[in-house]
């Protein structure tokens, strides 16, 4: 069976010491959690539901046991836990439009992935999610968790992601292009732009400019933290060489 | 399926897949949906020589049988011989967007309540390598392959003008799209705002064309239908004319 299949019971059935080693790996996803400030143990309030969880394990292809915890989405009320879920998305005639403009221009394509991208998403609505499993706090089994951030998941996770990156690379001087929302442009007074294409967490920044691309590139690290893919060679499965 | 025999071509030229008259079993329904499913990825990224052959194949998923199957192992066939192709944006030509688009008159069987339908393709080209293409069946029954073309013609419209503000806000504007289609009588209706006979009971929304026309957003032209490369969004070509037009989509031998 796939890793990818596997759930909690699954990993209970390992030898002790395979067991030990996912273990750590959920450590670190809950230690990941606490830093970015995710949730804080509440009491339920009354007539609401706690959001149930579990738990995703993969195996990076570097041999890296990899845990994640996330919310069962179904399990949400609409109206209660969520409202608006659309979010927009990168067409594919818009990412080959770009890299034939790069390929004409000879633009530098600079690649960006944002490190649990949805963490940093903020939630408008307050939701409550069940203490994750096996590792519920002693003597406060009975309280739940009250997220601050949005988590895998979730129904509205990819909208509030999107909301907080449009929002902030506004502040970073971009601007959302009515012809493909996933697009950020930033215009320079001297005719040059930057370009930022974002599928979801997979970031692409180009532009003619390379010393431009590279200080927005730095800014938008600063923001987020990222993993740097340096000149872009795969964006979303697609091998790109130049 | 490495060391699988190749194609030359997606699907065998002319091949017209009918519908199951039987039911498929559960386990090669969710086989033949898997395959599809991957193979839809592939058009959608960087193969748009595959575009025409998966749609065609992709309307039996609810009901497959193993003829159905085995042709997608065909399409995989051809893979296998084109692994080393790739869809090359060498930025040296400066061809700049032309759009070219086709229609084949009534040629769907998938749907036994609702035959014959027409089937449209397109494909935008921006320094002669495809950056967006699309097959498809139409939504409305056509009465005459006039009227098919001239739909597609239209729905092709929709994405110049989509063109046309991407490109406006990246501050590089436009004069016009060219379309180039190998129907004579649709490009003329498009042009020429007369009521015929035989158009008058087109939907109103399918005359966008002529109003883009109008206003200079598009030009039409025609072309013979050996050099429409748009044909092989719509049909299934042999494989001295689909070799020539994969070229033209920019798909060339690219080794790593």
């Amino acid at each position: 069976m796939n890793v990818r299949d596997w759930t909690s019971k699954d990993i209970g059935k390992l030898p002790a010491e395979d067991q030990r080693a996912w273990c750590k790996a959920q450590f670190e996803e809950l230690e990941a959690l606490k830093k970015r400030n995710v949730y804080e143990l509440a009491d339920l309030p009354p007539g609401r539901k706690a959001i149930k969880n579990c738990w995703v394990f993969d195996l990076k292809s570097n041999g890296c046991k990899k845990a994640r915890l996330v919310t069962k989405g179904f399990s949400q009320v609409e109206g209660l836990d969520f409202d608006e879920i659309f979010s927009p998305v990168l067409w594919f005639k818009s990412v080959h439009t770009i890299l034939m403009l790069a390929a004409l221009e000879k633009w530098k394509i600079e690649g960006l992935d944002v490190k649990s991208a949805f963490l940093y998403g903020t939630l408008d609505k307050e939701l409550y999610m069940e203490q994750p499993q096996g590792f519920k706090v002693l003597g406060k089994e009975h309280k739940v968790l009250r997220l601050k951030k949005a988590i895998y998941g979730l129904k509205q996770a990819t909208r509030t992601w999107w909301h907080e990156l449009d929002r902030s690379l506004k502040a970073l001087g971009f601007s959302r292009l009515y012809a493909n929302a996933g697009i950020f442009i930033a215009k320079h007074a001297d005719g040059t732009m930057v370009i930022i294409l974002t599928y979801v967490d997979d970031i692409i920044v180009t532009g003619p400019n390379a010393a431009q691309v590279a200080s927005k590139k730095k800014l938008f690290m600063d923001k987020w933290e990222c993993r740097d893919l340096g000149e872009c060679r795969e964006f979303l499965r697609m091998r790109i060489e130049y | 399926m490495v060391d699988a025999k190749t194609a030359q071509t997606p699907l065998p030229t002319g091949y017209k897949p009918e519908p199951f008259d039987g039911t498929a079993t559960a386990a090669l329904q969710s086989q033949y949906q898997s395959v599809i499913g991957s193979l839809l990825y592939l058009v959608l990224r960087t193969r748009p020589d595959l575009a025409f052959a998966v749609t065609q194949m992709a309307k039996f998923t609810h009901n497959p049988s193993e003829e159905h199957l085995l042709k997608t192992r065909h399409i995989m066939c051809y893979l296998t011989g084109t692994r080393k192709y790739a869809l090359v944006f060498d930025g040296r030509s400066d061809g700049g967007l032309y759009a070219y688009c086709d229609s084949i008159y009534g040629d769907d069987r998938s749907d036994p309540d609702c035959r014959y339908r027409s089937t449209q393709g397109y494909y935008f080209s921006l320094a002669n390598a495809s950056v967006k293409w699309h097959s498809k069946m139409q939504t409305l029954i056509s009465t005459s392959s006039t009227m098919a073309e001239y739909i597609a013609l239209s729905d092709c419209a929709h994405d110049c003008a989509w063109y046309k503000i991407l490109f406006g806000e990246l501050r590089k504007p436009m004069s016009h799209v060219p379309i180039y289609g190998d129907s004579h009588g649709a490009i003329f209706n498009a042009q020429n705002p007369i009521t015929q006979k035989g158009i008058k009971h087109i939907e109103i929304r399918y005359h966008y064309i002529r109003e883009q026309i109008k206003k200079g957003e598009v030009k039409v032209f025609a072309v013979p239908t050996m050099e429409n490369i748009a044909d092989m969004f719509t049909k299934n070509l042999g494989p001295m004319l689909f070799l020539k037009h994969r070229k033209q989509l920019g798909i060339e031998f690219y080794p790593l």
